[in-house]
């Protein structure tokens, strides 16, 4: 029984270790440089957008 | 008289509509251009030196973290910043901050194996103009390192082909 338990431990932690590490899952993502150069090219446009005119 | 005078200047000066602002030399350009390196490794900084240095940046400052790259940005004036994140003393983050206190204007891009979201993210919102990941092989490094700087100083970069 307990070394069911143990099998089973092993199997649900390495599940999720995977969810947590793998590049597209997890709270800490790592990116890929065109998902990088992506968000870099969202803030100069948000930067160079004219803002509205006060009437 | 006069009118040898003048003959005599129109066919010794020809017109030159760019008489008066020449086009910059790759001397010239690259002359006033300074880099401001900041990487704790050695070998890198050797190594950016060098791919930077094929495009015409040869004004090269280097820091070895971040309190020496606030010192020499404030002594050298550079015109755009290579810095890393993961460095002693200083990481790139907080230098980043420090940086942008001191100037709004100067390019600075990020050049980390880090790649965690978060980090990129803080990155953006602390005024960082761009952000390469060094983790891939030196000539695709350096191949993104010529579009980055193309991009961002064209004057440059033309100067450097003519």
């Amino acid at each position: 029984m307990a070394d069911m338990i143990v099998r089973y431990d092993l199997a649900t932690m390495r599940e999720e270790i995977k969810q947590d590490f793998t590049p597209d899952s997890g709270s800490h993502r790592l990116l890929k440089q065109s998902d990088i150069s992506k968000r870099f090219k969202r803030r100069r446009a948000a930067l160079t957008k004219p803002k509205p005119e006060d009437s | 008289m006069l009118e040898q005078f003048l003959s005599a200047q129109t066919t010794l000066i020809p017109f030159n509509p760019f008489l008066d602002s020449p086009t910059p030399t790759m001397s010239d350009v690259s002359a006033n251009f300074t880099a401001l390196l900041v990487d704790d490794e050695h070998y890198f900084r050797r190594f950016i030196s060098q791919a930077i240095g094929k495009l015409g940046i040869t004004n090269i400052v280097q820091a070895s973290d971040g309190t020496e790259a606030v010192t020499q940005f404030e002594a050298s004036s550079p015109d755009m910043v290579i810095l890393d994140i993961n460095m002693p003393n200083k990481d790139g983050l907080e230098t980043l901050r420090d940086l942008r206190k001191i100037s709004d204007e100067v390019p600075i891009f990020m050049l980390t194996s880090t790649s965690d979201e978060y980090i990129v993210e803080q990155c953006v919102v602390d005024g960082a103009d761009f952000f390469l990941r060094k983790d891939v092989p030196a000539n695709e490094l350096s191949a993104q390192l010529g579009e980055l700087i193309a991009e961002n100083f064209p004057d440059l970069t033309a100067a450097t082909q003519s």
